[in-house]
């Protein structure tokens, strides 16, 4: 047997074993309520924009500055940019939600299809991939983010994908709800 | 006592008698319960291993261990029950998955195409003369199986599907069995020397643990019928999609006020 096979083999045992070990514990993790139970709990954080919006007012930054000093505006500067930080990874979360919405529909459905499937198996991973770049470039700093147009270009993308799946599956589908809902209690 | 098991060393002879022991402990279980309808593959396997033990023991006492009809009919019969295995384990990917209609026609087109990747590939970069032959046919087996069971796996976690207790401890038993046996195989091939008196001993020692999780997979196994899924009005799916496409776009639109809000200042 060659080296390199020796190392192939090896390594590919390893990282199945690991792989397992890591997709049993995420599971295990994530035991409770589940089935369409996560259907009952929407996105939560949407509706907190306004607030979050005029709490970053730049006009605000600059009064501060003017009647409370340097100290004072970059303090401000610093807990605005925490909410804004805090805001994102709601936003995260909800959208997490709704991919797990998603999930639950395809497996339940009796037909899916593996190009919407695919699509938002790779959306999501964009998704996630962008958003890390959008919280870099918040936590530093930087003003100018055309990551973040290109993030809400893939969350419409996702929501049309969703609409046609989910017109596809209304005619045809027939949920195994009670069951699944059953013996995951 | 045959004197092919008389001459085993003793840890090697107490080793083989407990895995026998073992797996006929799990059979009596599973007729017991009643499970063999359930797993009908699972069972056809641990009769085939025993009668594998059995016929081997024949083997060694008529031709003895160095010759060639052992090696050819021991390794021909290790085939068939890798084979029985490749079943079970298909047994387990259904079971887990099946009752997802559209995730299972999915993922079974997935999972068998990646596990014949994985297959084809072990066996074409595997190939170093008749030596090891029978070796790299085993790991490649191996690697199918891991393939398979993990890719299951993978596929319940991703969806999010019910992972039943019996299911997990029978998918870890059949991976750990698989990963097991390459790593004891690709080190074999690679230190003949050096391991070849460790070799059986670890793929005994590993199948007896595999065997435990059957037993505790076999025990956790519910006998009591489960009805096949109900069908729930479309509905609900019409109900649900102008939802989740309004959350979205709302999403979307946050997303949007927030890059509105870091725009760069006039």
């Amino acid at each position: 047997m060659s080296g390199a096979f020796f190392i192939v083999s090896v390594g590919f045992a390893v990282a199945l074993a690991a792989l397992l070990v890591w997709t049993l514990r995420t599971a295990h993790r994530r035991r409770g309520p589940g089935g369409l139970s996560v259907l009952e709990s929407a996105p939560q954080h949407l509706c907190n924009m306004g607030p979050i919006r005029r709490s970053q007012d730049p006009a605000d930054l600059s009064y501060v500055a003017r009647r409370g000093g340097r100290e004072l505006a970059k303090r401000l500067r610093r807990e605005r940019k925490n909410v804004i930080l805090l805001y994102l990874s709601f936003l995260r979360s909800d959208f997490e939600q709704l991919l797990r919405i998603a999930r639950v529909v395809a497996l339940l459905s009796p037909e899916i299809s593996s190009s919407y499937e695919y699509e938002r198996l790779r959306l999501s991973l964009l998704f996630r991939g962008r958003f890390a770049l959008v919280k870099l470039r918040f936590l530093f700093g930087d003003a100018a983010m055309p990551q973040v147009t290109s993030l809400g270009e893939m969350v419409t993308s996702l929501a049309i994908r969703m609409e046609t799946a989910m017109e596809t599956l209304g005619e045809r589908a027939a949920l195994a709800a009670n069951v699944a809902l059953q013996s995951e209690r | 006592m045959p004197s092919v098991l008389s001459a085993l060393p003793t840890l090697d002879l107490a080793l083989w008698a407990a895995t026998t022991l073992v797996t006929v402990v799990l059979l009596c279980l599973i007729l017991a319960r009643r499970l063999d309808q359930k797993f009908p593959f699972l069972t056809a396997y641990l009769g085939v291993n025993l009668l594998q033990t059995l016929a081997q023991v024949v083997v060694y006492e008529i031709y003895g261990i160095r010759s060639n009809v052992t090696y050819a009919a021991v390794w021909g019969s290790q085939a068939v029950v890798i084979l029985a295995r490749a079943f079970a384990t298909g047994e387990f990917c259904y079971a887990l998955l099946g009752r997802y209609l559209g995730v299972w026609a999915l993922a079974k087109r997935i999972l068998l195409l990646s596990s014949a990747i994985v297959l084809g590939l072990s066996i074409y970069f595997g190939k170093d003369g008749f030596r090891y032959g029978v070796m790299t046919l085993e790991i490649a087996s191996e690697a199918f199986i891991l393939t398979l069971v993990v890719g299951t796996f993978l596929f319940a976690n991703y969806y999010q599907a019910e992972m039943q207790r019996n299911l997990v401890l029978l998918g870890i038993g059949l991976g750990l069995n698989s990963c097991v046996k390459i790593l004891n195989d690709a080190v074999l091939t690679r230190y003949l020397s050096g391991y070849d008196g460790v070799w059986n001993e670890v793929a005994m020692t590993t199948f007896a643990v595999v065997l435990l999780f059957w037993i505790g997979a076999m025990r956790a196994t519910s006998t009591v019928h489960v009805p096949k899924p109900e069908l729930a009005s479309a509905d609900l799916y019409r109900t649900l999609a102008p939802q989740m496409n309004r959350r979205l776009l709302e999403l979307n639109e946050q997303l949007i006020q927030l890059w509105k809000l870091e725009q760069p200042k006039p």
